[in-house]
């Protein structure tokens, strides 16, 4: 599952105006790099349009997924990614983003014109992104948790065994000390009876 | 009656610093100092500091710069968070109103937006302010100073303990707000009772906080990212909570034209919340587990205390039987007279055979 874009956009007009953007064309070969990024910036900026404020979109497109948040104040944040990639932590991650974006730059810097803006987190948050399970709180949670479980697993095996253990354990002392006491009797009586005639 | 609160702070600092840069280079830089240097009472020793400033000639004037920038900053701060704490007033006001039909929630969420953003400034400024000090202190080093240092560091200590208190305050009104919210929704309810609402109710009323009539930025979780933890581990339950938002505060008249919008987002919601249930459940299971291991290893110690006896016993027996033959070999090693007993019987016994055959 990977993540292949993620813009910032101001859609109270139209068109759309791409505030800033991160792109990861890795996966492409050297050659189709340029036209996929055009594409994908313009895929983004009709999705951005087309999106009334106050409401999360996901649209597909061959094999990529836009998914978008428009804020009602004006800004909208999408990211297209491929179809594996969980619903949930690209929406989290919108949410996260928008947040930093706006306290980051204020209204008035992004509100007139075609400006571009530098945000930092784009690209550290795209770069760290492209592993959900282990970006996403949630998820990184979730598996935690399960390797937890696993290890719980193992103990409770683990503790069985050593049951078993201590049951064949508890066997030979209890042999051990029957013997033992024999052997005690014995002493004594040779000890204390008859003498040895 | 609505007290319009124009944030001019950007304004007042551009101010600042362009007459700061047109005092500076001038001669009359100590007595415009003064002047700029703050009515606020923390900074006496900033004050004196600036009106022996013109005599010691322009190496002692730059840092008679750098302690009045301290100081003009310190003021601009506590100018933000006052302005602050007045909005939240204000805010407060607006959510103490307990009226179903009245409530401006649009006038409710800009306030608290803008709120949020004046504490992430300020707490930005703050951070500045610090460093500011802490590089300035370099520059100083001389033995006089470090009084300066102290108060410098104390009034940041000051300002910071300021914002904290907006910040509960803010988080506190916001309680509040949820609580009015949940309060006029069951009041909805009893007047309008509509089939609708009731079924919405099963599946809308584990949300708790929506502060927002249309889905907007779940505000809560934004609000605890500015500060400290960014990835905010502690805080993704809270922003889950809110984030499943209440279209709820609309009437059920409109949830028919709303029924499509509302979709979507629960399909996020829902899905957010089954997530969190999952890690729920797995918390629970884990706790069986442990439970489950703990009542284990609670039966195998008795039977390691069994074992335990047993071994005593074991050692005590066999003590026990290595006295006896002790005992027993001190015995036969010593009596001769025994030795003399059993010669004598079996040279009978040989005299016994010899005579029989």
């Amino acid at each position: 599952m990977k993540l292949y874009y993620i813009g910032i956009f101001r859609n109270s007009t139209k068109p759309a105006v791409e505030l800033c953007a991160a792109k990861d064309l890795s996966s492409f070969s050297f050659f189709e790099r340029k036209s996929v990024g055009e594409f994908l910036t313009f895929f983004g900026t009709t999705v951005a349009e087309r999106t009334a404020p106050s409401q999360r979109q996901s649209v597909e497109e061959n094999e990529y997924i836009a998914h978008t948040y428009a804020r009602s104040d004006g800004v909208a944040g999408v990211i297209i990614a491929d179809k594996e990639y969980p619903i949930r932590v690209a929406y989290s991650l919108l949410n996260k983003l928008l947040d930093q974006f706006l306290t980051q730059f204020p209204r008035g810097q992004w509100s007139q014109g075609d400006v571009k803006l530098q945000f930092t987190e784009l690209e550290s948050s795209l770069a760290k992104y492209q592993n959900p399970h282990q970006a996403d709180s949630i998820m990184r949670v979730q598996q935690e948790l399960d390797e937890t479980k696993i290890v719980l697993h193992k103990a409770i095996e683990s503790v069985l065994q050593r049951g078993e253990e201590l049951d064949s354990l508890v066997a030979k002392s209890s042999a051990l000390s029957t013997t033992s006491k024999m052997f005690y009797k014995e002493a004594k009586k040779t000890n204390s009876c008859c003498i040895i005639a | 009656m609505a007290v319009t609160i124009q944030d001019r702070t950007q304004e007042f600092r551009s101010c600042v610093a362009a007459l700061s840069k047109i005092s500076s280079t001038s001669a009359s830089a100590s007595r415009n100092q003064l002047l700029l240097s703050p009515s606020s009472p923390p900074m006496p020793s900033q004050v004196g500091a600036g009106t022996n400033g013109g005599i010691h000639g322009p190496g002692a004037g730059a840092t008679r710069g750098l302690r009045t920038e301290f100081a003009r900053r310190a003021v601009a701060i506590s100018k933000d968070i006052n302005n602050a704490m007045g909005k939240l007033q204000r805010l407060g006001q607006l959510a103490k109103r307990k009226t179903l039909f009245d409530d401006r929630p649009v006038e409710i969420a800009e306030l608290t937006f803008v709120i949020k953003q004046d504490l992430a400034k300020i707490n930005q400024s703050i951070s500045e302010l610090q460093s500011f000090v802490k590089g300035g202190k370099k520059h100083w080093g001389r033995k006089g100073e470090s009084q300066v240092d102290e108060h410098s560091e104390n009034v940041v200590v000051l300002l910071q303990g300021k914002l904290t208190d907006v910040t509960a305050g803010f988080r506190e009104v916001l309680e509040v707000r949820t609580k009015n919210i949940q309060a006029s929704k069951s009041r909805t309810e009893q007047f309008i009772s509509s089939t609708s609402a009731s079924a919405k109710d099963a599946s809308g009323f584990k949300t708790k906080s929506p502060l927002y009539t249309q889905s907007g930025p779940p505000q809560h979780s934004s609000l605890e990212n500015p500060y400290g933890s960014s990835q905010g581990d502690p805080e993704n339950p809270y922003g889950a909570q809110n984030a499943e938002a209440g279209e709820y505060l609309t009437l059920p008249d409109q949830q028919q034209s709303l029924m499509l919008l509302e979709e979507q987002q629960d399909t996020y919601i829902s899905e957010r919340n089954t997530a969190i249930e999952a890690i729920e459940s797995t918390i629970h299971e884990l706790g069986g587990i442990f439970s489950q291991l703990a009542t284990m290893v609670a039966e195998q110690r008795e039977v390691v205390q069994r074992i335990d006896a047993d071994t005593e016993d074991i050692a005590v027996n066999i003590s026990g039987a290595q006295r006896e033959l002790l005992q027993y070999f001190a015995r036969v090693s010593s009596n001769r007279w025994l030795m003399v007993k059993v010669f004598g019987i079996l040279i009978i016994f040989f005299l016994l055979w010899v005579l029989v055959s």
